[in-house]
């Protein structure tokens, strides 16, 4: 299922790709980046640099070498987020959970055939992505919808004390917009969560999801204007 | 919510247009058109309700995995560590099949790796240990020589792959690191290094 149409697709996969202009070819044509109206579009993620100063691309190339603490280093850094995107994905912490350790499991086993280091960021959220895809195709078999909204609206959370966290986390529920992404199709949530909230460029996410990027890019602006939409009609 | 499957406006403008748009002043035609101001305005909306759900999921505690699952991943890795080879730590002697001491590639890697950062200037990212054989010695010139005495510690190279500093002469740095790296290896594992090769394949930091 997850292969059908590789062939077809942008940017397969993870292994010989001459992508270092990944970034550069994106700056010009993205609409709507809040980092980069210079079009100096800088990665989010590979950049910042690891303990000790390590660059993302060392400690990568020592998990290669089979450096366990190297390993472990991306671990502590990849698990928040995996775990943000799998929760927005499929609302449900254990399942999130699973996609964790699902993912960062496969990036220890298939980190020799990785050949371009730095490709490792869209490698992870590919991973995690079909991870997450291929959880909600197998939920969309047992068909269990009836329970699943009544979970869903439980998992709201409804406290907003005065901290600035939670009182942001109370000013995105007004607006009703974490309701109307759960309701999204499964491919816009997919693409508007990589981009909106993990900052991946529609090159990257277009990687990640196996599309070409114009898919992806009607894939955006649908999502937007859904979101959009349920919210204007929340109000 | 419906679900729609156009993306254009009533006016023929794409919402992705409007989205480019967003962080700029409105355009002339988005201040008369009576379907891109509202469009702006939803978008507009939309965004500052995506910073508000964004920071908040990056502190939100409960938007972490548990600490156990950390646990588990490092427990399957640890259990699934790739096995590097076994060098041997002296050279072959006459008639003997395999060598009793060896060491693992890893172990090697991980003592270059260590003297390269404390150097300062780069980041070994790769390192690999390779013994350089010679042929084995024939059986009947070692007669005399008693075998303790013949051992000599294995010649090995060693390949770095490597990431400098801004402004680091490689020059300067290839000739500190091959040092380092013949003494420490020599030092703390007993080989005698006869090469260290060094590719800088990028630059961090910059």
């Amino acid at each position: 299922m997850e292969t059908q149409d590789r062939e077809a697709r942008a940017t397969p996969r993870a292994e010989p790709h001459p992508q270092h202009d990944v970034r550069a070819d994106d700056t010009g044509t993205e609409p709507g980046t809040t980092v980069s109206a210079d079009g100096g579009h800088e990665g989010p993620s590979g950049s910042a640099p690891f303990p000790g100063g390590l660059a993302e691309a060392t400690v990568v190339g020592r998990a290669q070498d089979g450096d366990l603490e190297a390993f472990e280093l991306i671990v502590r850094r990849y698990q928040g987020p995996v775990f943000r995107l799998a929760y927005r994905m499929l609302g449900d912490r254990g399942e999130a959970e699973d996609v964790v350790q699902d993912c960062l499991v496969l990036v220890w086993r298939k980190l020799p055939s990785l050949t371009d280091v730095q490709a490792f960021h869209r490698w992870v959220y590919q991973l995690a992505t079909r991870r997450c895809l291929s959880v909600l195709r197998t939920r969309t078999r047992r068909a269990t919808d009836a329970t699943e909204s009544d979970e869903l609206e439980a998992d709201l959370p409804v406290d907003a004390s005065a901290d600035p966290a939670s009182l942001a986390q109370y000013n995105a529920q007004l607006r009703g917009l974490d309701t109307f992404l759960r309701r999204l199709p499964d491919e816009q949530r997919a693409c508007w969560v990589l981009r909106e909230l993990h900052d991946l460029t529609y090159p990257e996410i277009a990687f990640a999801m196996n599309l070409p990027v114009s898919t992806v890019r009607g894939r955006l602006a649908r999502a937007r204007q859904n979101l959009t939409k349920g919210m204007s009609a929340w109000r | 919510m419906a679900v729609s499957s156009s993306t254009q406006l009533g006016c023929g403008r794409d919402i992705d247009d409007v989205w480019a748009n967003v962080d700029r002043p409105p355009t002339a035609h988005e201040q008369e058109c009576p379907f891109c101001g509202p469009a702006r305005a939803s978008l507009q909306e939309l965004e500052r309700a995506t910073a508000d759900l964004r920071a908040a999921d990056d502190v939100d505690p409960e938007l972490q995995p548990g600490p156990l699952v950390v646990d588990r991943i490092l427990e399957v890795a640890r259990s699934e560590a790739r096995r590097s080879r076994r060098l041997p730590l002296s050279k072959p002697v006459a008639g003997e099949v395999t060598a009793d001491l060896t060491v693992s590639e890893q172990a090697v890697a991980a003592v270059v790796r260590r003297t390269g950062d404390a150097l300062g200037g780069l980041q070994v990212r790769r390192c690999s240990v390779e013994v350089v054989e010679e042929p084995a010695p024939d059986p009947g010139t070692s007669t005399d020589i008693s075998t303790e005495a013949a051992r000599v510690p294995s010649d090995v190279r060693v390949s770095l792959r490597i990431s400098i500093g801004p402004g680091v002469s490689i020059p300067l740095l290839s000739e500190e690191v091959r040092r380092a790296v013949v003494a420490v290896v020599e030092r703390e594992v007993g080989m005698n290094v006869i090469g260290v090769d060094i590719v800088v394949e990028d630059v961090h930091g910059v």
